[in-house]
């Protein structure tokens, strides 16, 4: 099962060089495409995925640890009556040690396995227009795979549909 | 030749008879002189006896007034009276001086030494005294034997004295009948007026005394005891022998005594005996008496032929007559220039002793005036003591008044302290009363705090419900849009909500602060008002030692009052005496001046009595 690309991730297909023309001087009146992105913080650090990949955001309640889990896994915990693993996303990152659960979980959206990412704060969703992510390279340890770029105010926009196969392939091996 | 023999036997009957008459006006010219210095000398006995008098009061006037001066401790008037003993001193050396001049007693020089002894001994007890080397009851003792020894060695000197002028009378002047009963009565100490009317009577009778009023006198004084001590003075080896002779055979004795007479003549030693001269004088004229009147009644037998005889011969019996007066007038005369010469040099040193006794009687008088002076001094000095202690008196009475105030105040104080413990007390209950209401009130801002936690979840909650609307408004697109608006709208009402519960839980946590600072202040607070507490009843405890010293103090004020009140008593007592001392010192001064009168009329009666005897001086 792969997720499909969205439209609003590939670039329009125009070959007529007028038709360019056309649209480089309208591209002030033209309705530039946005993305829903859920903002969040892990340590200090703001990071926004598309909402499309959420399901939904949650209190951390309790959680139990079970062994043969993924170093980054915290545990497990049920939310509606749903068995849901609970991610470090830091240390899936390799940016630390596996940390301690957080108060607020963001329920993946993942048709087989049940994830969430734990995180420290949900700031909230918002819309962030398409062409103002800046894909230049961070400096930092995430793998580039992971990121799309980076948003207004230094928001690390994740790239959900990556994160999410990477993260369901770890669970359906295991 | 008869008519010669009649003038020879006229010649030889009267010129014994002129002879006689010569002596007995002799007699009776002496007796009146005498009798003016034997009253002198009888004065000179009075004021002897006066100052003896005063001198056994000085004495103990002085022995009182030293004690009392001593107890008070005054070291200036107890020098006075160390003068006072050196003046004494002086004076009987001066009379011992004196008495050496004239031949007299060697008895009263060494009576006199004796004396002087004892004043010496006298003024090393003072030194003793000065040194406080004898206690108060040593000096009252040695005090009351000065008195014994003084008065006693003094009334010794007196007797010696009036011995000496006895003597000296009988050495001088021929003895009379008036003169020895003179000296008997004052030997005898008879009363003087009795004497001199007893002398004027017996005088006035014959110029003798009768046997009858000499046995009277001898009866009122006291037979057995008047001869005894007349016949131990004056013939001891013969005492019971005379004692016999006279108070049993008066009779016999007068006729041995006239045989005695007749033996011997009038020329007897009457110095020796003035009793047996007496006797013997008393028994000579009665022979003359009864020869007298056995020649009266001869010549009356012979009268007519005297007679005759006498008118035949007048011529030679007036030369006759003349010659014998002549010689009996130079008899007289020669008789009258002894007497004078005796009188004048016996006078002389009568009126030299006066003046001396005058000069030392001056000097006693001085000195009693200096003594009054002294005693003046001392009862001013007593008036300032008494001054002072009514002025200490009243200062304590002062103090123990203003104790009593103290006293009062500090009873105020310990009332006001207790007020103030009891005050702390309820300020303390008050303070943990208010610590008990802060830590519920904290315990209400802890539920404040637990309910602002829930309304933090609700708000969270609310929160992450917007959050998932608006991921489901998102996942819905285009239909989803107003959906996206409740969402937004339902997350700022979160975050509102959220932003109020921090600052409510700031405004809680500076509630809490404020809080805890209040605990510990009404903990300092509760701590401060238990250490004032401990400090008032400390404080308390202070007032009340302090009070119970001041009130040991108000005690020993008022012992202080009483002590000075009795003080002020004794100190009037003391001033009391001094006045009696002062008021006896005028008196003694007042009779010194008296006596000093009388020995100036006594001076005078000497100077008089000399010019009498210059006037018979030819």
């Amino acid at each position: 099962m792969n997720i499909s690309q969205s439209d609003h991730f590939n670039t329009p297909n125009h070959t007529n060089t007028e038709d360019k023309q056309d649209q480089l001087t309208n591209i002030d009146k033209i309705e530039l495409p946005k993305i829903s992105v859920l903002v969040f913080f892990l340590d200090q650090v703001a990071y926004a995925i598309e909402t499309k990949y959420i399901k939904s955001v949650s209190i951390f309640t309790n959680r139990t640890t079970l062994h043969k889990l993924p170093i980054f896994c915290q545990g497990i915990m049920h939310v509606h009556r749903k068995i849901i693993l609970l991610i470090d996303l830091k240390c899936f990152f390799g940016i630390s040690e596996l940390n301690e659960p957080s108060p607020h979980v963001i329920i993946l959206n993942h048709p087989n396995v049940g994830m969430a990412i734990s995180s420290d704060e949900i700031k909230g969703v918002i819309e962030i227009s398409y062409h103002k992510i800046d894909t230049q390279p961070l400096p930092n340890k995430i793998d580039k795979q992971f990121i799309k770029g980076t948003g207004s105010d230094s928001i690390i926009v994740l790239d959900g549909k990556h994160l999410i196969e990477q993260l369901g392939n770890y669970f359906i091996c295991a | 030749m008869r008519i010669k023999m009649k003038h020879r036997l006229f010649l030889l009957i009267m010129l014994p008879f002129l002879a006689t008459l010569g002596f007995v006006a002799n007699l009776l010219l002496n007796k009146y002189h005498s009798l003016k210095s034997i009253e002198h000398i009888v004065e000179l006995y009075q004021i002897s006896d006066d100052i003896s008098r005063l001198i056994k009061f000085v004495q103990l006037d002085k022995a009182r007034a030293t004690l009392l001066i001593k107890e008070i401790v005054n070291p200036t008037v107890f020098s006075d009276f160390e003068k006072l003993d050196e003046e004494l001193q002086e004076a009987i050396g001066n009379i011992i001086n004196r008495i050496k001049n004239y031949p007299s007693d060697t008895l009263i020089i060494s009576s006199l030494n004796h004396t002087l002894t004892e004043l010496n001994h006298i003024v090393e007890k003072h030194k003793l005294i000065e040194n406080k080397q004898i206690d108060l009851a040593q000096i009252s003792q040695y005090y009351e034997s000065i008195n014994d020894q003084l008065i006693a060695s003094f009334s010794y000197i007196v007797n010696d004295i009036q011995n000496i002028a006895l003597t000296q009378l009988l050495e001088t002047t021929p003895l009379s009948q008036s003169i020895f009963l003179r000296f008997i009565m004052i030997h005898l100490r008879v009363d003087t007026n009795f004497a001199r009317t007893l002398v004027y009577v017996t005088l006035s009778e014959n110029g003798q005394i009768s046997t009858s009023e000499y046995n009277q006198f001898i009866e009122l004084r006291g037979r057995q005891q008047a001869y005894k001590q007349i016949y131990f003075e004056f013939a001891p080896d013969r005492e019971d022998e005379l004692f016999n002779a006279t108070t049993r055979a008066p009779a016999s004795m007068i006729v041995s005594m006239e045989s005695l007479i007749y033996k011997s003549g009038p020329n007897v030693n009457i110095a020796i005996d003035p009793l047996m001269w007496w006797r013997n004088m008393s028994a000579y004229i009665d022979s003359l008496r009864a020869v007298e009147k056995q020649l009266y009644y001869k010549s009356i037998e012979e009268s007519h032929d005297l007679i005759a005889s006498i008118k035949s011969n007048i011529l030679w019996t007036i030369i006759i007559i003349g010659l014998a007066l002549g010689f009996a007038i130079y008899q007289i005369l020669r008789s009258f220039r002894w007497l004078s010469n005796q009188l004048q040099h016996e006078t002389k040193i009568l009126t030299e002793s006066v003046q001396e006794i005058l000069v030392t009687v001056h000097d006693i008088s001085n000195t009693t005036a200096q003594t009054a002076n002294a005693i003046n001094q001392t009862t001013n000095t007593i008036e300032e003591l008494k001054n002072t202690g009514q002025d200490v008196s009243n200062k304590a009475k002062n103090a123990s008044e203003i104790l009593a105030n103290t006293m009062d105040v500090l009873q105020q104080s310990e009332h006001a302290i207790d007020e103030t413990i009891q005050g702390m007390n309820r300020i303390q209950d008050d303070m943990q009363t208010i610590h008990l209401a802060i830590i519920k009130l904290n315990e209400h801002n802890q539920l404040i705090g637990d309910i602002i936690n829930t309304v933090n979840d609700l708000a969270e909650q609310s929160h992450l419900l917007a959050v998932n609307a608006a991921i489901e408004a998102t996942r819905a697109e285009a239909q989803g849009k107003g959906f996206v608006v409740v969402a937004q709208e339902m997350h700022s009402l979160a975050e509102q909500s959220k932003q109020a519960t921090i600052q409510i839980r700031k405004i809680l946590h500076d509630i809490q602060n404020s809080m805890t600072a209040a605990v510990q202040a009404t903990g300092q607070g509760a701590q401060t008002v238990i250490q004032g507490a401990h400090h008032s009843a400390q404080t308390n405890q202070s007032i009340r030692a302090l009070a119970q010293k001041i009130a040991s103090v108000v005690k020993a004020a008022e012992q202080i009052v009483t002590s000075s009140q009795k003080q002020l008593l004794g100190t009037q007592q003391v001033t009391r005496a001094m006045e009696s001392i002062q008021k006896a010192t005028d008196q003694q001064v007042n009779n010194m001046h008296q006596i000093e009168g009388r020995i100036a009329n006594l001076n005078e009666v000497g100077q008089t009595l000399r010019d009498i005897i210059k006037e018979y001086r030819y």
